[in-house]
């Protein structure tokens, strides 16, 4: 049998994508076919809601994956995740303060947007010494501001009347279900305005993990793609996290598997890893409402239940180095 | 001085004037005396002290009349105001152990079940526990029963269940004949959240029919394609999130039957307010009809 070559895999997987978007609109918990108690209005209606969740599903995946292939290359480290440098607790953060200060009328996914912008910006500077900034002094500062954040967190969590705390933990658990298609809107044209960017840096991401002497040598100014490549993935993540709240696992899984598949060219790998993302929150999310209909899982569980298992396979099946 | 203690000691010591060794009659009556000094001693001392964990408990602790033995309640005890006054030792789920200990109670009162060792520590220290978490209207009434019978307050406790039953009785006559409304409570929007069993069963009794029964918890995720689904006539909206935009096929939005001034704290706790927030219930349910 002919091995499919990248490209070829690509366009499978962009074809896997749109089938599996429609398989997510005509079927979910509720049956819409054939379903005679159900009137036209309540078809349409569900019709309607389950086209914005599986676009939902698309774009957030996509974008968590994106971020995580930017952060991976920049960083030069498998663990690098858009969570790791604390968007995820950043995030959390503001939607505590933005439930327990404003009033309840006022949308929390701003100041959740505000607090993982925050969080990136504290890390961006505290591992910024001599106008370099260095690859592990960035995830040790992620590791400690997460820390921070956390703490905080919980603080305030522990400090606050007991509805406004379990509306916060509810908001953490996340759904990608949106009700109106113009909560779609800023994060879809975040999210292609993030594609794009990193299509067009994929040369340079794939100098600089190559090391960064070599893509020094090779006249990248790698200061100045790592901090724009920083800002635009967690301009991504800290999105995502404000409209679906914490979707775990796979920023990290989705970017390794790509490399796996696809190999080390980041030409092929930005718009893959944004496609298997796509795909791999598209099947969770179908699962989550079909086979789970009856208790349905927030969707983070239902990655890290499936993605684990997946991605220690893959990781298994193919030694190969991080970066090769 | 010196007079004086010599002077004393001629007279000999006290207790020649509190123990007299002539006249029976008054040696009796003295001894009498002892005795219920004493005996009231006892008494006085075997007072209980109780610390409320939940509010709830709280709230069924003053209602039974023995909101002075309160020594510490949770944090989120709100009701009755003295309750606000109380000592506070925490929450539920950290409660302060060092506080618990200094306060010496006799009882806790809790509405989810405490930290094993924590519970075991506490039952060695011969602290007994008591869990109050009724899942049913019928429940919390065995509930008051309960906590009056320990208490030796059965009189209060039964007025209090009997003014419920009457009132709940009131209403079952009222709705008795009449089509159930499809209710939905909201508790939060994003991931759409609701409750059952306790709640399911406050709807029940105000006439109404919970469309969320399947759901397993206190309070869980509901899905919104159910939601279109089971159509439910009047949404019940516990306040603490932004406006959802339902979806206009959904009768309760299409005849604008989206009540969102129910008082959670009454709403959600099962406690002896139950009854005014069933019947403000009943009375949205059937306004129209």
């Amino acid at each position: 049998m002919k091995r499919i070559n990248e490209r070829q895999f690509l366009i499978l997987v962009g074809l896997c994508v749109i089938g599996f978007s429609i398989l997510g609109i005509f079927f979910g918990t509720v049956n819409i076919i054939n379903n005679p108690g159900l009137s036209k209005d309540a078809c349409l209606d569900i019709l309607r809601l389950r086209v914005l969740r599986v676009l939902l599903a698309i774009v957030a995946g996509g974008g968590l994956s994106l971020s995580g292939i930017g952060l991976q290359a920049i960083l030069r480290n498998p663990l690098a995740e858009p969570y790791v440098l604390g968007i995820s607790s950043g995030a959390g953060l503001g939607a505590v303060i933005g439930t327990l200060f404003f009033s309840s009328s006022y949308p929390v996914n701003i100041p959740a947007f505000a607090g993982g912008v925050l969080a990136v910006v504290i890390v961006y500077c505290l591992s910024r010494i001599d106008n370099k900034v260095s690859t592990e002094s960035m995830i040790l500062a992620g590791v400690a501001v997460n820390a921070l954040f956390s703490g905080l967190l919980m603080f305030f969590i522990s400090n606050s009347s007991s509805q406004k705390v379990h509306s916060v933990i509810w908001w953490l658990l996340g759904s990608l279900q949106i009700y109106r298609i113009t909560q779609l809107f800023p994060l879809g044209l975040i999210i292609l305005t993030g594609l794009l960017v990193m299509f067009i840096f994929s040369k340079w991401l794939n100098a600089i993990s190559l090391g960064e002497e070599e893509a020094l040598h090779l006249g990248v100014d790698t200061e100045k793609i790592k901090s724009i490549a920083v800002f635009v993935a967690t301009i991504m993540t800290a999105e995502i996290v404000s409209v679906c709240g914490i979707i775990g696992f796979v920023g990290l899984m989705v970017p390794h598997i790509a490399r796996r598949l696809l190999g080390p060219n980041h030409f092929i790998i930005v718009p893959g890893s944004f496609l298997l993302g796509a795909l791999f929150l598209l099947v969770c999310d179908i699962f989550s409402r079909v086979v789970f209909s009856f208790v349905e899982l927030p969707i983070g569980v239902i990655t890290t239940l499936f993605g684990a298992p997946f991605f220690i396979y893959i990781l298994r099946r193919t030694r190969r180095g991080y970066f090769s | 001085m010196k007079g004086f203690i010599l002077n004393f000691r001629l007279k000999r010591s006290i207790l020649d004037i509190v123990w007299p060794t002539k006249g029976y009659l008054t040696y009796a009556l003295l001894c009498l005396l002892y005795v219920f000094l004493l005996s009231g001693g006892i008494c006085y001392g075997k007072e209980v002290r109780i610390i409320s964990l939940a509010p709830n408990a709280t709230e069924i602790i003053y209602a039974i009349g023995m909101g002075g033995s309160l020594v510490g309640v949770d944090r989120y005890s709100d009701y009755p105001d003295e309750a606000r006054k109380v000592e506070k030792v925490g929450d539920f789920y950290s409660p302060d152990i060092e506080k618990i200990i200094s306060l010496r109670p006799d009882y806790i009162l809790i509405n989810s079940d405490l930290d094993i060792d924590m519970e075991r520590y506490l039952k060695d220290n011969r602290i007994e526990i008591i869990k109050i978490s009724p899942r049913t209207v019928e429940d919390l009434c065995y509930e008051i029963f309960r906590l009056g019978a320990i208490f030796g307050c059965e009189t209060r406790a039964k007025n209090i269940v009997t003014d419920i039953r009457k009132r709940l009785d009131r209403i079952r006559e009222n709705v008795s004949d009449r089509k159930k409304p499809k209710v939905f409570v909201e508790l939060f929007n994003d991931p759409l959240i609701t409750g059952s069993f306790f709640i399911g069963d406050v709807i029940q009794v105000a006439g109404g029919d919970n469309i969320a029964w399947d759901v397993r918890n206190d309070a869980g995720i509901f899905s919104i394609e159910r939601l279109i689904e089971r159509n439910p006539d009047i949404i019940i909206s516990v306040g603490f999130s932004e406006d959802l935009a339902f979806p206009t096929s959904i009768d309760a939005v299409r005849y604008n039957r989206i009540y969102r001034d129910i008082e959670p704290d009454i709403f959600l706790r099962p406690g002896p307010r139950i009854i005014d927030a069933i019947e403000h219930l009943n009375s949205i349910l059937y306004e129209k009809n």
